[in-house]
């Protein structure tokens, strides 16, 4: 080899050598972020991501399991279940039998982190003027994230408010930051509807008074008073709840004509129907309340023959296996996946009919009553209820029933708030010649918390 | 040969110069070996006097003689001593050359700590050298397993009960989450490829570093040990030397029987009693996945089959066991072929290596296979009159792997591959598959075939092709004498794609068109959503690194007794790494043309069975990571009277860790070292101990877990949207402002030894890990939204002992010689913050809910009593004996729990023994591994049944031994089977102290018998050496401590198969 060469080469090498070291020592070199997957949230659209996380607004599927819409076909069928399923339909003292992790209480709290994570990322952000819009509607968002999730909780964990009792009885704890390290002891019944009431207000004032057209799994003013209306209605506070189901059905009122709904499909709504205010869903975990859940129920015989044979419902709500000749819920709202626990228009029309009828408002009760059924029925066929009716808030209550079957546990908060307004209702199984009874407000219809919540923050557990 | 004169005159000046002032005289020479190789470090002595030197780099010495006339002696480990008169007229320069002492083990007494080689007699911190020999005595392609059972304080397979852990540890572990891998040097810089890409025929030596030393040369990243890697290079002034290496290793077909199952009638009857008890009442659904004897059960309960029919097939399925098929069809004996060429040699002012290598292995599986070339250069110019010297290197490596991703995994024990006639026969897929009867009518013909024919598709759809470049230099430039100056840079690329082809008549396409095709009910119309042709997944991984250095050497005798050798640096790395992913829908191999365009990827389609919907996926990612790493660093040793050496070390790393501000960024990392040589001190007399010395190491290792960070952090899956088809982030860190770095304190002591004529040379260590601040990762209450944490809440000690004894217990006409390793290694959570979790999750997974006072790997069971009279376990819950597993498991009280002992051995080593007769060399290693525990595989009915709609897990031990009648459980301890299963008493049972059996075992693990022809046996051979071998691996466990024949190191799957290589190596 030739030293000339030699030369040459190495003097290409040296600046190599040396122009890398040089620009090595610049200030920027060691602020190269380590990876493209990783995000510390610092923009709007960070924490908007942060919050449309999938996981993130799932309730529990508990108040599903315990309720009287379906019922195992037999003692078989019953044992293909998990030990929370088989806890749960039998009302078991121990509802858990050694499952732990349970997504009833873990799902709703870790939306609870992510709102608190948006929340205080939000608060030390600056804010242009021209963003100030976006970024309300974020905080918002996770204001209602926080009550939307609490409320979850409260209501299945805790029992039913009472301003009697509230301010003794049990409420959840209240996690209101994202550190991670502090357990919070359990609050009263009374501190926690406090806390959903107030982030619940501060959503409603931040939040856009639009209904997202695509991304339902963002909160919305409509959204907001929605939840406010079903809260105060678990509440017993009716003429709040009918303040806010007026306020929501101001900003959005439609609802589906069911004509224009597929009977056979096995799909029939999609995931931005129209009457969808906000969408979430079970967390997930068990079978049963999942849509055409395994082979082992069926939903309950006379809750089936309580549909007239012109109202669509029967056959979009419910799909009948040909081959075992069951009938189980079909995919709702949610148009697939986990079973819809969101929000939506009829429901908020029942609200506004239930409360107008417990002030003894029957021609404003009629009026939504009405306005939602005729888009349940056949075209033309529909009998609207008239203030003959006799017993109009039965007839309501009944009409709740059926129009928001395997919807959010509805049922068994019902069963919850109606009991204690003296409704009275015994729910009883049988299974395998024993017959299992739940008695009107009974320590049963409050869950206990996991066992692992428990070991690990040590707190107060549910006396059943 | 002018260098040498040079040399001898400037010598020969300062001779002069020191003569004037001294009335003593000085003498000078220097050492070589045979190959006129410098030889640095050799003792030079004037016999029975305390005045000694040692030479320097370029084996040069000087020395002050107290008498006129005397005798000098040189001595040098792995040499024979030479002695030389002197005298006023005999005074030198001495042209000493060394001869090879070649009955001594091969200690290499030069070690390499990656940024200087030193001899080993100047370091105070803790090395074990693995030479060329040593490397060579074992065959295989990759070269880090072949220091398993030969490196003191090193142990393999460490910790089985972590899935993301190493297979290599390096004296206990010191972290939990954070990096627990041993650093691995490659030729003055870490090396970021897969060390599966390195030839091991072209490694000349290699040093693993033990303690502090180690990571304040290496920084953080050293904290678990370093592996420093040198590779051959050539000689100056030699003439071109030809090495080739070529073997073929033919092992045994893996041992399908070894892992316990279920008879084919034995599962039958399980499924049986599950049908009869309603237990697949889910699956009424006509098409999720039920085994075919579930199938045929339901016909019979459908009266499509009568049950005379049912029986007679039931019968014949019972006699069927998949396992013939399996080891007939899918299994080979795997066969490896090594090649390796490489010359060596040098002129005046260069020299150079150059060397290829092959490999082609053969895999246990017929479609698997993986081959490798790999090249590698390097090339040493002297230049300005050897004031500058550049190196420069390159290496290249391609390797392709090819697989079959459609590995055929038995859902039944009694699912058979082919028929009678030699058909190949349809499976009944597990995970996600559909039931036989669905397959053969769903879509009346409309649809492609459905059927999962394993030995129809027993090829490999995927190659995995890697492309690695190493090109490195090295300039250094020498300033004055003592004084270097030496600039390094190094390109690293490396390139790996796996191309998953499958094939349009593959399974997994014909089921996934099936699955989205759409029959319109009333025109019966087919629409395929996805289109015809194969689909083709690719992966491309690419990586770049760029690492430069600037180091100043400093190397200075000052006086006649003191010594100062110093260095100092700055380096800087930046590496990044890319993934990228496509898949293409309707591809057409033969043009490369696909069909994505016509495809529908946003929109939710109705799956042709059940009510689901799904999106096609898109299969597009992309991400990319970068390293940044700079770091300062600086290295002193002083030597007294060449008996009294002090070393410190010093360095600062800093990165681009994410969150974390810049003060936060660096950590400082020191370490100190004193040694003190006791056989060169004057009042030392003990003659039959030539060799006493005394080292001792103190200094701070650090450590981080770049994925935890101060700041809440998430992650963005690319391509990930949710319901709503929008991007989300997913919280991978919650926020921890308190983080810090993790530390660990390292202390050494070492005695070396060596009795006179090497009869006996040793190393003991002793040394005490103390990590504080881990990284841990802890069960957190629900309420806070995690279920885990992580933060700096544990503490962790280390203590132990490495012994390393090479003894000569024959010299001829045979010779023998024995290598002992023996290390002991204990370790202990000293503090742990957070809850521990229940004592289910300490069972489970003790090293994720460690106990205080306990090593991080334990085996912890509930203890138990025996079976009750029905069968069922018992346990025990605070002192009550209990069927209550809930409870037992949900328990926080540690004291329910029974400690077994280490899951890890706190003793293990080896005993290697050589023996050498005329041109014979034989070979073998027993390894040992001591005091430790582990759990033997058992019944669990969960698994056994798995859940309705896929498959149970047959692999299940000791279904026989079962209780089933009303006094078994006097004789055994395996619970009866019940219905409904309860997951809690299988759970109990899995991880019950009856199941807790020591793990102890000694096994022979490798035998090497060598013929070896010179010139001085077989005067007109044409080659210089030629050595032919046999080397036998994994052969045999000679002892166990569990009486169950299980092998404690593999006690679920089966143990590395035995195999037996045949070689050639020679040179001319």
């Amino acid at each position: 080899m030739k030293k000339s060469y030699i030369t040459r080469t190495l003097i290409v090498v040296s600046f190599l050598t040396i122009g890398f070291l040089i620009n090595s020592c610049t200030k920027g070199f060691l602020d190269a972020k380590p990876s493209t997957a990783i995000v510390t949230p610092t923009s709007l659209s960070d924490f908007q991501q942060l919050l449309d996380y999938t996981l993130t607004n799932k309730t529990s599927s508990l108040p599903q399991l315990s309720c009287d819409d379906y019922y195992f076909i037999n003692d078989t069928a019953y044992q293909a279940g998990s030990p929370t399923e088989q806890n749960a339909y039998v009302w078991n003292k121990d509802l858990f039998g050694g499952q732990v992790a349970r997504p009833d209480w873990n799902s709703p709290y870790l939306s609870v982190f992510y709102a608190n994570s948006a929340i205080s990322g939000l608060n030390s952000l600056k804010v242009s003027p021209t963003d100030q819009a976006q970024y309300n509607d974020i905080l918002g968002q996770a204001y209602f994230m926080r009550a939307f999730s609490f409320f979850d909780l409260v209501k299945n964990f805790s029992p039913v408010y009472d301003d009697a009792t509230a301010s003794t009885d049990l409420g959840i704890p209240l996690k209101l930051n994202p550190n991670v390290n502090e357990n919070e002891p359990r609050s009263t019944v009374k501190q926690t509807y406090n806390q959903i009431i107030s982030d619940l207000g501060t959503a409603c004032r931040l939040l856009s008074p639009n209904l997202p057209a695509q991304n339902l799994n963002r909160a919305s003013k409509p959204s907001a008073f929605g939840l406010f209306a079903r809260l105060y209605l678990s509440m017993r506070k009716y003429p709040q709840a009918e303040l806010y189901a007026d306020s929501a059905l101001a900003l959005y009122n439609t609802l589906i004509d069911y004509n224009t709904i597929s009977k056979t499909s096995h799909v029939p709504f999609t995931r931005t129907n129209a009457e969808s205010l906000f969408y979430s869903t079970y967390a997930g975990g068990y079978n049963v309340p999942v849509y055409n859940s395994a082979d082992n129920i069926n939903i309950d015989t006379t809750l089936l023959a309580s549909y007239a044979p012109n109202d669509l419902r029967r056959s979009i709500f419910f799909i009948t296996n040909s081959s075992t000749g069951l009938i189980k819920a079909k995919i709702g709202y949610s148009a697939g996946g986990n079973t819809f626990s969101g929000l939506a228009t009829d429901e908020i029309y029942l609200i506004k009919a239930e409360c107008a009828a417990r002030r003894q408002d029957s021609q404003t009760a009629l009026q939504y009553l009405n306005a939602l059924l005729v888009n349940r029925f056949t075209t033309g066929t529909y009998i609207p209820y008239t203030t003959a009716t006799a017993n109009i808030l039965s007839t309501i209550l009944l009409e709740r029933r059926k129009e928001l079957v395997w919807r959010a546990g509805l049922r068994w908060d019902d069963l919850r708030r109606l009991n204690k307004e003296g409704a009275n209702i015994t729910l009883t199984r049988v299974l395998n010649g024993v017959t299992y009874t739940l008695p009107p407000n009974s320590p049963l219809y409050v869950f206990p918390i996991p066992d692992d919540e428990i070991a690990l923050s040590r707190i107060q557990q549910n006396i059943r | 040969m002018k260098k040498t004169i040079l040399l001898i005159v400037l010598a020969a000046l300062c001779l002069f110069f020191q003569a004037g002032a001294q009335t003593k005289i000085t003498l000078s020479g220097k050492v070589t070996d045979s190959t006129d190789r410098p030889i640095q470090g050799a003792t030079v002595k004037i016999k029975a006097t305390d005045i000694s030197t040692s030479t320097n780099e370029k084996g040069e010495f000087t020395l002050n003689a107290s008498e006129t006339s005397g005798v000098l002696t040189i001595t040098f480990v792995g040499y024979k001593a030479f002695e030389i008169d002197f005298s006023p007229t005999n005074r030198g320069p001495f042209d000493i050359s060394l001869v090879e002492d070649k009955s001594t083990l091969k200690e290499v007494s030069i070690v390499s700590d990656g940024y200087q080689i030193l001899p080993k007699e100047r370091a105070t911190g803790s090395f074990v050298l693995i030479d060329s020999a040593l490397i060579n005595r074992s065959v295989g392609t990759n070269i880090l397993d072949r220091l398993n059972g030969i490196t003191s304080g090193l142990i393999f397979n460490q910790n089985p009960q972590n899935p993301n852990s190493t297979p290599i540890t390096i004296r206990g572990t010191s972290t939990l989450f954070a990096n627990d891998q041993p650093l691995i040097v490659l030729d003055n810089f870490p090396y970021e490829g897969d060390l599966g890409n390195i030839n091991p025929n072209d490694i000349q030596s290699i040093t693993v570093l033990k303690d502090a030393a180690a990571a304040s040369i290496w920084g953080v990243r050293a904290g678990n040990g370093v592996i420093v890697i040198t590779t051959k290079k050539g000689k100056t002034n030699t003439l071109p030397q030809i090495n080739f290496n070529s073997n073929i290793t033919i092992a045994d077909k893996p041992n399908l029987y070894y892992t316990p199952q279920l008879t084919s009638a034995q599962y039958i009857g399980v499924e049986k009693y599950l049908f009869n008890q309603g237990y697949y009442y889910n699956t009424s659904d006509g098409y999720s996945y039920i085994s075919p004897v579930v199938d045929l059960l339901n016909e019979n309960q459908n009266g499509q089959l009568s049950t005379a029919q049912l029986n007679a097939q039931l019968n014949a399925l019972s006699n069927d066991d998949v396992r013939t098929d399996m080891e007939k069809y899918l299994y080979r004996k795997p066969v490896s072929q090594q090649y390796a060429l490489s010359v060596a040699g040098g002129g005046n002012a260069n020299k150079y290596f150059i060397s290829a290598g092959f490999d082609d292995n053969l895999q246990p599986l017929v479609t698997n296979s993986y081959n490798r070339v790999t090249i590698n250069a390097n090339n040493t110019y002297s230049l300005i009159k050897n004031r500058l010297e550049w190196t420069s290197g390159l290496m290249f490596t391609q390797s392709t792997a090819k697989n079959n991703t459609n590995g055929f995994v038995p859902s039944t024990p009694y699912e058979m591959l082919k028929d009678a006639n030699g058909n190949n026969l349809a499976v009944v897929p597990s995970g996600g598959g559909l039931r036989g009867s669905y397959i053969d009518t769903a879509g009346a013909g409309k649809l492609l075939n459905w059927q999962d024919i394993p030995l129809d598709e027993n090829y490999p759809d995927q190659t995995t092709t890697t492309t690695d470049y190493r090109f490195s230099n090295q300039l250094s430039l020498k300033l004055m004498p003592g004084l270097q100056l030496s600039a390094y840079y190094l390109y690293e690329k490396g390139n790996t794609d796996i191309v998953t082809d499958n094939s349009a008549d593959s399974y997994y396409v014909r089921n996934m068109v099936n699955t989205y095709s759409q029959i319109d009910p009333v025109t019966g119309q087919v629409t395929q959503i996805i289109p015809e042709g194969d689909i083709l997944n690719k992966d491309n991984n690419s990586y770049t690194l760029n690492t430069g250095r600037l180091l100043l050497n400093y190397d200075k005798q000052v006086g006649r007794d003191q010594q100062v050798t110093a260095l100092g640096g700055y380096e800087v790395s930046d590496y990044t790494s890319n993934e990228d992913t496509y898949t293409f829908y309707g591809y057409n191999p033969s043009t490369g043309a696909n069909g994505n365009q016509t495809i529908d990827f946003a929109d939710y389609f109705q799956q042709y069975y059940g009510y689901n919907t799904g999106q096609i996926p898109t299969g597009l990612t992309s991400q990319g990571t970068v390293d940044r790493n700079r770091s300062y660093f600086a290295n002193a040793s002083y030597s007294y009277k060449k008996r009294y050496i002090i070393t410190e070390s010093a360095r600062r790393d800093e990165s681009n860790i994410f969150g974390v501000s810049t003060n936060q960024k660096g950590v400082p990392l020191w370490s100190t070292g004193l040694k003190w040589k006791i056989n060169d001190e004057p009042f030392y007399k003990l003659d039959f101990l030539p060799l006493l010395s005394l080292r001792a190491t103190y200094g701070y290792n650090g450590n981080t877990d770049k994925s935890t960070t101060a700041y809440l952090t998430t992650l963005s899956q690319s391509g990930a949207v949710n319901s709503f088809n929008a991007p989300y982030l997913v919280v991978t860190n919650p926020p921890n402002p308190g983080l810090r770095w993790e530390k660990v304190a390292v202390t050494n002591f070492g005695l070396d030894f060596g009795l006179k004529n090497n009869l006996l040379t040793g190393t003991i260590e002793y040394y005490i890990k103390n990590a504080t601040d881990l990284i841990a990762n802890s069960p957190v209450a629900p309420q806070s939204g995690n279920t885990q944490f992580r933060g700096n809440a544990a503490d962790m000690r280390d203590n132990g002992m490495d012994v390393q004894l090479n003894l000569q217990i024959l010299k001829s006409p045979i010779s023998w010689n024995t290598m002992f390793l023996f290390n002991y290694v204990t370790n202990k959570v000293t503090r742990y913050e957070l809850s521990a979790g229940t004592n289910n999750n300490i069972v489970q997974g003790n090293y994720l809910n460690p106990l205080v006072g306990y090593p991080i790997y334990s085996i912890f069971s509930f203890p138990s009593a025996k079976l009750d009279d029905k069968g069922n376990p018992q346990g025990y819950l605070n002192g009550q004996l209990s069927e209550d597993y809930a409870s037992i498991e949900n328990s926080t009280s540690p004291s329910n729990l029974k400690y077994n002992g280490s899951a890890t051995p706190l003793y293990f080593g080896s005993v290697m023994n050589n023996f050498n007769y005329k041109q014979l060399s034989l070979s073998f290693l027993i390894t040992y591994k001591l005091d430790y525990y582990f759990r033997k595989p058992s019944l669990n009915y969960s698994s056994l049944f798995g859940f309705p709609g896929s498959a149970g897990n047959f692999n299940q031990a000791d279904f026989s031994n079962r209780w089933q009648n009303p006094g078994d459980e006097n004789h055994t301890t395996v619970p009866s089977m019940i219905y409904p299963d309860d997951p809690a008493r299988d759970e109990f049972y899995t991880y019950s102290n009856v199941l807790v059996d020591r793990a102890d075992n000694v096994r022979l693990q490798d035998v090497r018998f060598g013929y070896t022809l010179d010139k001085n046996s077989i005067n007109n051979l044409p080659f210089k050496s030629l050595q032919l071998y046999v080397y036998a691996n994994n052969l045999m466990i000679l002892w166990r401590a569990n009486h169950d024949g299980l092998d404690p190191d593999s006690p679920y799957s089966p143990p590395l198969a035995k195999s037996i290589s045949l070689g050639i190596r020679g040179s001319f």
